[in-house]
């Protein structure tokens, strides 16, 4: 329509890196596409129907999610139509629709966990994202625009202090990840691994940067099941490294995870000719690089120290055993930092299956180090 | 007997017929004396007992239209000299010299002179009578010295409109200006009478007449002007401040009212004392704003366009490609900077004063369509004010045109105007399209106070529609609102107008002078029901700054906010302007702030910004509203700066890389949570000023965060401060009540088919982004506009209950 053309040709004009984000419920084709290719001039679109699917998705018990599975993969459908903004916005904590937290099935722990899950699975979803205050520490009430959050909840309760501690975590993964923002708005920047497991509820996908090689693996686990032994396609041979956990203890999750590195095996798997197996959190959202393997012809840009740092720096010394690799560890042993180790293991929730957590001897390795400081972060 | 009877009969006869001849004889001589020299020995008689005196009654009075004094009479003493009964001359020119301020050789002269009577000197002061006057006495100089009373002219403001007076010369006979034109209805009586002298012809019985001496002649009149002294001074104090911050060669200022062609100001500087007008040089007697002519350049465009939008020939967001400079027929036309802005609209035509823009309007309307509006509009034809001395200026006629002369003289080139005629034209555009004649004069009464003759407000003619005027007045209003005549810009005021600057052309027409210009701006205000057009000329500034919009624009700026204050016009609850609304609920009055203070200090992300793309950049946004992110302990809202401290500390630490902040925009209803809003142009008062947000943007760009607002623009709120009817019309909303109202949300929708609705509303974004910095504005519900303006039918559009825009109280039920 002829108005918002001009205001968005106006604005551009003369701010052409203004961002000018339209909130649009339907599908009118070409929101956020520039007037002179025929689109209303927008530069971003937001994606209401991923919100409202996402969010009949995580409400319901999880015994249901799997025949919803569609839920979670007809995003795709059209993910790269329009610049989308994946927003979690006020609208839907308002006027009994409940915070994000109470829309969560099962139990305190659980609400928790999905919520854990559902945000991982959403930082790393093609699009921009945006967050209504008070998501990040899992406020249970509702919006009231005439009061204050709940803040008292972080300084009484220990649980939304370690959601807090997540969205900072993991909002800290996702700015410091191009593999989650540089290639938003097409395939080039998303592959399935595993669209279609509806009967576990685990999505598996990769995301990747402009530069093929600087990937994330992504696995979303909307059960409270833990599945060990669980085998996904990768892209490239190496050795996978668990650099991000929803389920980490210090998010207060029950600390489910796969330490160390996982070697990939010639074991050909959602048509990929290697593949890994690991061990899938209950309700969490893992990610997992390939560490960087000398020699084996695959190599990261050198260019963002900080990301390379975070997790394939310093590992020099694993890669002849990296690239003989035959081995194909069931589970690699847990490197829990020294917090985690420090602590009892909390008894697992009932539902939740037992997850082997052993704690093992540091390496003293940077690695280990560096790990840490991700988890930590 | 009987003879003897008959001789004293004969002799009784001849007795009766001498007598008769000798009744005839006197009779005759009677009559020849009586008839035929009876008037010349009259005169005789006259001469030599007594004398003609010329009474002369006061020069009328020139009035202000509010009744004060500009012009009045008073009666003086004239002193004069009989040199034929000075005895002593020496003695009486030493005596007399000091007392009038004359050397003895002038008195010498005067009594070398000769004869009976020689004006020594005239309208003495009332100190100098006096002492004269005892001088007479004491030297008995009543034989040689005399007083004649006269009417001396006095303008008791000085130097206040003295080039619209003018001055009266000796003879009460008017010189310049109103005194010139309106001479003959002003001019003092002059009454003869004949009185009774002695010898030194000193009347015997000047008691008895001198009652009779102060009446006021048939044609003396009083003038009352449309001028109010009042304005007339703010304009002159504004027009001497600016001599001094230009130093220009000279200024003219013209203020009007458009609604009826009453010349409210009139003035020039350099101007004189009409007091003491000979002390002048003839030049500043001048009333420049009659007399002068000169290149009008851009603030003729104002014409132009109103021409080219009756004409069709363009509209309002017509695009132009501006390469910067265009030939036309071997002659280079280029912007005022040289420089091209690519490509624009019309309206970007306007407010950025194109030149090749308007070449272009020029070309298209052609030599007829462009000489027969600039004649509509008053130019190449007196204005037909009651002024002496108005020039006509010069048109082209069409058919001598070349192509050339069809382009400059649409950027106001190579014709020539006065300032009265530009500024009757602009006034034109300010009422309504329909020009009237200017007049100065008010009112004249006779000597009785009744009423001569009154001139009121005359017609001439209609120069464009009604609807054409409104948008060039839209177009006008943006050149000041944020176009090249911001300058003139009062906070809370709605102004329209154009700037101009023109090279001077050489005295003898050879060609322009290098380095002089015309600067000047001619605008009217306020928009909404124009009360006042005022037009600044300032020709041959000296400092270097010559540019209309530099120079001209603030002193206009300055006279509108001193004019509105003083003819009480009250702001528009102005939705344009960058203002404050609110006082804080429950108060509505708009407030205007003062937004040219803030420093920024976020040139380093305006930089980083501008280097990448926001595609493949992290973003990762919190939405904030800003009443319930955070309260202090007490519960009152954080201010801005609170926040900016707080929040963005907050959100740092949270790793977010932009902050959406719900509607800011004011809002009577904390329940909208922003989204009813009643000022779009004003950050909402709950959480501080203007400048504390600005503060919040600053500190947010500083730790390398976004802002993002949330804007509405799809509807506004009923509320009776707000838009809705703003002026008692549906101004913003639709005709039609359907589309108007918007049942859903209790609010009002936005009429986008207006092309001032829409530049309200990009205006207003635009001020987001330049005024506070923002980086985004996240634009709500959309799909109610989209669909809206599809004009689908009832029902045909559902919307989605979920992913509705925001909800409202009414859904919360």
């Amino acid at each position: 329509m002829d108005f918002l053309k001009k205001l968005n040709e106006a604005i551009f004009k003369f701010h052409p890196q203004a961002l000018m984000i339209a909130e649009e419920s339907t599908s009118w084709p070409l929101i956020s596409r520039p007037v002179y290719m025929g689109g209303m001039g927008f530069n971003y679109k937001w994606n209401m129907g991923w919100m409202n699917d996402m969010l009949k998705y995580v409400s319901l018990d999880p015994i249901y999610r799997k025949w919803n599975h569609d839920k979670v993969t007809f995003s795709f459908m059209y993910a790269f139509s329009e610049n989308f903004v994946l927003p979690l916005s006020h609208d839907e904590v308002v006027h009994g629709k409940c915070s994000l937290i109470s829309k969560m099935p099962g139990d305190y722990w659980q609400k928790f966990a999905g919520l854990r899950s559902f945000f991982g699975y959403w930082m790393a979803h093609p699009g921009k994202k945006l967050l209504f205050m008070g998501g990040e520490f899992a406020q249970f009430s509702e919006w009231n625009f005439d009061d204050e959050l709940d803040w008292k909840l972080l300084r009484e309760f220990d649980m939304h202090r370690k959601m807090q501690a997540y969205s900072k975590a993991l909002n800290k993964f996702y700015v410091d990840t191009r593999a989650f923002w540089q290639v938003d708005f097409d395939w080039n920047g998303f592959q399935w691994i595993d669209p279609n497991d509806n009967n576990n509820s685990i999505v598996s996908f990769i995301r990747k940067a402009e530069d093929r090689n600087d990937f994330v693996i992504v696995i979303s686990n909307f059960t409270p099941e833990v599945h060990t032994g669980y085998r996904i396609g990768v892209p490239a041979k190496g050795s996978y490294i668990e650099v991000f956990n929803s389920d980490g203890e210090d998010f207060g999750g029950s600390g489910v995870c796969n330490a160390g590195e996982i070697l990939s095996q010639d074991k050909p798997w959602h048509n990929r000719e290697q593949s890994i197996e690991l061990t899938v959190p209950p309700l969490a959202t893992i990610y997992l690089r390939l560490k960087r393997q000398d020699g084996s012809g695959v190599s990261f840009p050198e260019t963002d120290a900080q990301i390379e740092a975070k997790g394939f720096e310093l590992s020099g010394e694993k890669s002849s055993a990296a690239v003989a690799a035959k081995t194909a560890p069931k589970k690699t042993t847990t490197k829990k930092t020294s917090k985690s180790s420090s602590k009892t293991a909390a008894a697992p929730k009932a539902t939740k299956a037992k997850a082997p957590r052993k704690t093992a001897a540091r390496k003293g390795t940077a690695k280990t180090r560096t790990e840490e400081a991700v988890v930590n972060a | 007997m009987k003879k003897k009877r008959r001789e004293i009969q004969r002799r009784i006869s001849y007795l009766a017929l001498f007598m008769l001849g000798a009744v005839v004889l006197i009779v005759c001589r009677y009559a020849w004396l009586q008839l035929v020299q009876g008037s010349a020995l009259g005169e005789r008689m006259k001469a030599q007992v007594g004398q003609d005196y010329a009474i002369q009654s006061p020069r009328g009075t020139i009035l202000d239209r509010n009744g004060r004094e500009l012009a009045v009479s008073t009666m003086t003493k004239s002193l004069y000299i009989d040199p034929s009964h000075v005895e002593n001359p020496q003695e009486l020119a030493e005596n007399l010299a000091p007392l009038i301020g004359k050397t003895e050789q002038d008195i010498l002269d005067d009594v070398a002179v000769g004869g009976g009577f020689v004006w020594v000197k005239r309208r003495m002061e009332q100190a100098e009578y006096e002492a004269v006057r005892q001088l007479i006495r004491e030297k008995e100089y009543m034989s040689c010295l005399g007083f004649r009373d006269e009417a001396k002219r006095y303008y008791p403001n000085d130097v206040l409109a003295a080039n619209v007076l003018g001055f009266v010369g000796t003879d009460d006979k008017g010189l310049d200006g109103i005194e010139q034109a309106l001479d003959a209805v002003l001019k003092g009586e002059v009454k003869e009478t004949y009185l009774t002298t002695d010898r030194q012809a000193r009347p015997i019985l000047d008691s008895i007449f001198s009652s009779r001496r102060r009446y006021m002649g048939d044609s003396c009149k009083t003038v009352e002007l449309t001028i109010d002294s009042g304005i007339q001074f703010i304009v002159e104090q504004e027009l001497d401040r600016a001599i001094a911050e230009n130093n220009p060669k000279a200024i003219t200022c013209v203020v009007m009212n458009p609604k009826n062609g009453e010349v409210l100001a009139m003035a020039s500087r350099p101007s004189y004392n009409p007091n003491k007008f000979w002390d002048y040089n003839a030049e500043v007697w001048k009333n420049r704003a009659v007399s002068f002519i000169y290149e009008p350049g851009s603030t003729f465009k104002s014409v132009v366009a109103g021409a080219a939008l009756q004409e069709k020939v363009v509209s309002p967001n017509q695009v132009f490609v501006d390469p910067g400079y265009v030939m036309v027929s071997g002659r280079r036309i280029q912007n005022w900077n040289g420089e091209s802005f690519g490509t624009v609209t019309f309206t970007d035509v306007v407010k950025q004063s194109l030149n090749t823009g308007f070449a272009q309007v020029g070309l298209r309307l052609g030599a007829e369509r462009l000489m027969k509006y600039a004649r509509d509009f008053g130019f190449g034809e007196p204005t037909g004010i009651d002024l002496p001395g108005e020039e006509s200026g010069i048109l082209f006629k069409p058919e001598d045109m070349r192509d050339s002369d069809m382009a400059t003289s649409a950027i106001g080139q190579s014709i020539a105007v006065t300032p009265l005629q530009l500024v009757t034209a602009v006034s034109a555009i300010a009422n309504d399209g329909v020009l009237l004649k200017p007049h100065i004069v008010k009112t004249i009464r006779n000597a009785d106070g009744s009423i001569y003759e009154e001139r009121g407000k005359t017609e001439v003619r209609r120069v464009i529609d009604s609807a054409t005027d409104k948008t060039l007045m839209g177009l006008l209003e943006q050149v000041v609102a944020s176009g090249g005549g911001a300058k003139a810009q009062v906070k809370g005021y709605r102004i329209g107008g154009k700037t101009g600057t023109a090279q001077k052309i050489r005295e003898d027409g050879s060609g322009y002078m290098d380095g002089r210009y015309i600067a000047s701006f001619c605008g009217f205000a306020p928009v909404e029901d124009p009360q006042l057009t005022v037009l600044v000329m300032i020709d041959d500034p000296g400092t270097g700054n010559f540019y209309g919009g530099q120079i001209a624009a603030p002193v206009a700026g300055r006279i509108f906010a001193q004019l509105f204050r003083h003819m009480h016009i009250e702001p528009s609850s102005d939705p344009f302007a960058g203002m404050e609304p609110a006082e804080k609920k429950p108060q509505t009055a708009s407030r205007t702030f003062d937004m040219n203070h803030y420093q920024w200090n976020d040139d380093a992300w305006k930089v980083q910004k501008n280097k990448e793309s926001s595609y493949d950049r992290p973003m990762l946004t919190y939405e904030v509203h800003m009443g319930s992110w955070r309260r202090t302990p007490e519960g009152e809202y954080l201010t801005y700066r609170e926040a900016a401290d707080q929040l963005i500390a907050y959100v740092k630490d949270m790793n977010y890389t932009h902050i959406e902040f719900m509607p800011l925009c004011e809002h009577p209803f904390d329940g909208s949570w922003g989204y009813q809003a009643t000022g779009y142009y004003a950050v909402t008062s709950r959480y501080g000023t203007p400048d504390d947000f600005r503060y919040l943007v600053d500190r947010a760009h500083q730790m390398g965060i976004g802002i993002i607002m949330d804007w509405v623009p799809g509807h506004f709120c009923k509320d009776e401060q707000g838009l809705r009817h703003f002026d008692g019309q549906n101004l913003y909303e639709s005709d039609n009540v359907q589309r108007a109202e918007n049942w859903e949300w209790g609010t009002t929708n936005f009429d986008y088919g207006r092309t001032e609705v829409q530049s309200f509303l990009i205006s207003n974004a635009m001020f987001w982004f330049e005024e506070f910095h923002i980086d985004g504005l996240r634009i709500d519900a959309v799909a109610n506009m989209l669909y809206l303006d599809y004009g689908r039918k009832d029902g045909e559009w559902m919307p989605n209950r979920k992913s509705r825009g925001h909800g409202f109280p009414q859904e919360a039920q």
